[in-house]
């Protein structure tokens, strides 16, 4: 019983080592991460650009006003600004509150663990709400173990009256994998590949409804919600949709 | 079974690289080939903006595909403008803010059918152009030609 055992165990391991030993790789089945880099934020007065080493606010005739702050581009490669809210990040997350007089209060700042954590997107809402949508790249190990798609995303909520700020990353908002996700009148939805899911941060229970595509939409990259209608890219085509009473219509693609 | 387990440890440099290969541009032309070309197909769309009666979509280091959608049931692609090396924009009424490659550029979309560019600052951004699923570009495809730069990548 123990020879065969032993056996068993030595052909399982001489298995595991002839199937790695396959060389380098070319990722064929690799979908596409987010690519929204941000490198221009604009709200209602003003633009702001993730320079080459500092944030620095334009007017709308592309000229430079002042610079905000200064920092090392090569760590910060993303910028969002909502209303009076800039946020930048990469492996932290630093959010800021712009001032009347143009300068920039430091209202939070989040560290990630893992270097290779990339910002996909974020939103922010009236009461500023951050959608964090990281992926951690894949390693060898993780690839092997079907699991290059690592999602996480992390919601933040700060509240203006106490000056807090909140994560909702064990919350409702964890374990969605969503693969893109769109501000839609006063709710946010989570675009997975085969689901929708209509979120309103503030209701007691924030996940509003749930509705099925009719073909599952791959390799989703980036989202817009206009008027009643989704826009929904999946790199090569764009899918349109119109949106009313919970009830989903497709009506058009672009490619 | 020893010998086994330990000769598996040794695997662990195998690299996973791109499934994306780089798309070239002569140095001579990231700046100056900026302009609008007939409708295109979409190759990575990455992101979209609203500017009135048209959607803006961004593909990957290459432009800005314009879609009227003044008939929310029936868009039609206009035109496509290039930007090399464009990885992010924003619209303010009918101006368009973009990077063009490391120098970003204000362009009045007036004129949907000849926007102009009515201001550029060089060197404006320190960008990288990466890959679009996050990996390295395997070795044999990082040998550039001279005077060219990477704008964009596209499947192998």
């Amino acid at each position: 019983m123990k020879l065969n055992l032993i056996i068993c165990l030595l052909l399982i391991g001489a298995l595991a080592c002839g199937k790695k030993d396959i060389g380098p790789q070319l990722l064929t089945d690799a979908s596409p991460t987010s690519l929204n880099f941000g490198l221009i934020g604009i709200n209602q007065n003003n633009l702001f650009l993730n320079k080459v080493n500092d944030v620095t606010a334009y007017d709308f005739n592309g000229n430079q006003i002042k610079i905000l702050n200064t920092y090392n581009r090569s760590k910060y490669n993303s910028i969002r600004v909502k209303d009076s809210f800039l946020a930048i990040s990469n492996q932290d997350l630093i959010l800021y509150k712009i001032n009347n007089n143009g300068t920039l209060t430091e209202v939070t700042k989040t560290n990630y663990l893992y270097s290779s954590y990339e910002t996909n997107d974020l939103l922010l809402k009236d009461t500023l709400m951050i959608l964090l949508h990281n992926r951690f790249l894949p390693t060898v190990r993780t690839y092997y173990n079907s699991s290059a798609e690592s999602r996480i995303l992390s919601a933040y909520v700060f509240n203006n009256e106490k000056n807090t700020i909140t994560s909702y990353t064990k919350g409702a908002f964890s374990n969605l994998n969503a693969s893109s996700f769109a501000l839609y009148q006063d709710s946010i939805l989570f675009f997975m590949n085969n689901r929708i899911n209509k979120f309103n941060i503030n209701e007691a229970n924030p996940l509003i409804s749930s509705f099925d595509f009719f073909n599952p939409v791959n390799d989703m990259t980036t989202s817009l919600c206009i008027g009643d209608r989704l826009l929904i890219s999946n790199s090569k085509t764009i899918f349109g949709f119109s949106y009313a009473n919970n009830k989903l219509k497709e009506k058009w693609e672009i490619k | 079974m020893l010998f086994s387990i330990s000769a598996c440890s040794t695997s662990d440099d195998k690299v996973i690289y791109s499934a994306y290969k780089p798309v070239l541009m002569d140095n001579a032309k990231l700046t100056t080939d900026v302009f609008l070309l007939p409708a295109q197909d979409n190759k990575t769309i990455t992101l979209m903006r609203q500017m009135g009666n048209y959607l803006l979509a961004l593909d990957y280091g290459l432009g800005i595909h314009v879609i009227d959608v003044s008939n929310p049931d029936l868009p039609v692609k206009k035109g496509f403008y290039q930007i090399p090396a464009c990885i992010d924009f924003e619209v303010k009424g009918n101006t368009v803010y973009a990077n063009n490659y490391r120098d970003f550029i204000t362009i009045d979309f007036n004129t949907i059918t000849s926007p102009v560019i009515v201001k550029r600052e060089a060197n404006a951004f320190d960008i990288t152009i990466k890959t679009i699923d996050g990996l390295k570009v395997h070795n044999k495809l990082k040998e550039l030609p001279p005077n060219t730069t990477i704008i964009s990548y596209e499947k192998i």
